[in-house]
């Protein structure tokens, strides 16, 4: 089960985010259009779909000087974000 | 009927399992059939987690081959969207070894080897998620290979084990 909540200018992401998820985290993270926190504390396990809309978006708040910052990673998902070398374009803590 | 056959041989092994109370190795495969969509992948997820469990593999390996099955799976999805068939997944376990191959049947090759390298060295400007899949699955497998015969793709992926799955 899958919930990403944007509240405050904080999106919580939870659950599993695999390539069946993507239209409903679309859905949330094409509202942002300010620099925001993405919690990821009660995410398990996200896929390269995940990915891609962190990607995308981050790629679009670039344009106007705003940012993603990324907090509370699980080991294994920031095993996956230095693998893709996320790490080089999202703040992560 | 296929179906029907592929699940008895997974009862039979648990079954087996019980009778003996012995810690038997898998090395045949345990085989099922997922529909062409991505609202199957839950399935996936949940079959796949069962042999994880039941092989006692370990949290960092589990996640691994979660997400290899994802990629590949995906990949099967989209690449061949005119094809009808469901798509067949088998794992297997022998000694340090797990195996996971996927089976697209009365497909076009599509050779996931063959994929251009990622370049994750790239400003975000130029960054593509284009590739990423199979560039995290090739980093979080030990080998993944591919194999193309009468119309039936097949994408293998190996995860050697550590002392922890053992």
């Amino acid at each position: 089960m899958f919930d990403a909540n944007l509240t405050g200018g904080e999106v919580r992401l939870s659950g599993r985010f695999d390539a069946s998820q993507v239209d409903k985290a679309r859905s949330v993270f094409d509202g942002i259009t300010t620099t925001c926190i993405v919690d990821f504390t009660n995410l398990d396990y996200i896929s390269s779909a995940g990915l891609s809309v962190l990607l995308l978006t981050q790629k679009r708040l670039s344009q106007s000087g705003q940012c993603l910052k990324l907090r509370n990673l699980n080991v294994h998902i920031r095993q996956v974000f230095q693998y893709a070398r996320f790490d080089m374009i999202f703040d992560i803590a | 009927m296929m179906m029907m056959a592929r699940d008895k041989k997974w009862d039979v092994s648990l079954f087996a399992r019980a009778w003996y109370g012995l810690r038997m190795e898998r090395t045949f495969p345990v085989e099922r059939m997922f529909p062409r969509t991505l609202e199957a992948l839950e399935g996936v997820f949940a079959w796949v987690s069962v042999f994880l469990a039941d092989e006692k593999i370990d949290e960092p390996t589990g996640f691994a081959v979660k997400f290899a099955v994802e990629e590949m799976f995906v990949n099967m999805v989209r690449y061949n969207p005119g094809a009808a068939n469901d798509i067949m997944i088998a794992l297997s376990r022998a000694g340090d070894r797990l195996e996971v191959s996927l089976t697209d049947f009365s497909v076009k090759p599509f050779d996931v080897t063959g994929v251009a390298e990622y370049d994750g060295s790239l400003p975000l400007e130029k960054r593509r998620p284009g590739g990423l899949g199979i560039h995290l699955t090739r980093r979080l497998m030990d080998k993944v290979a591919y194999r193309y015969e009468n119309g039936r793709s097949t994408t293998t992926l190996t995860k050697i084990l550590g002392d922890r799955n053992v």
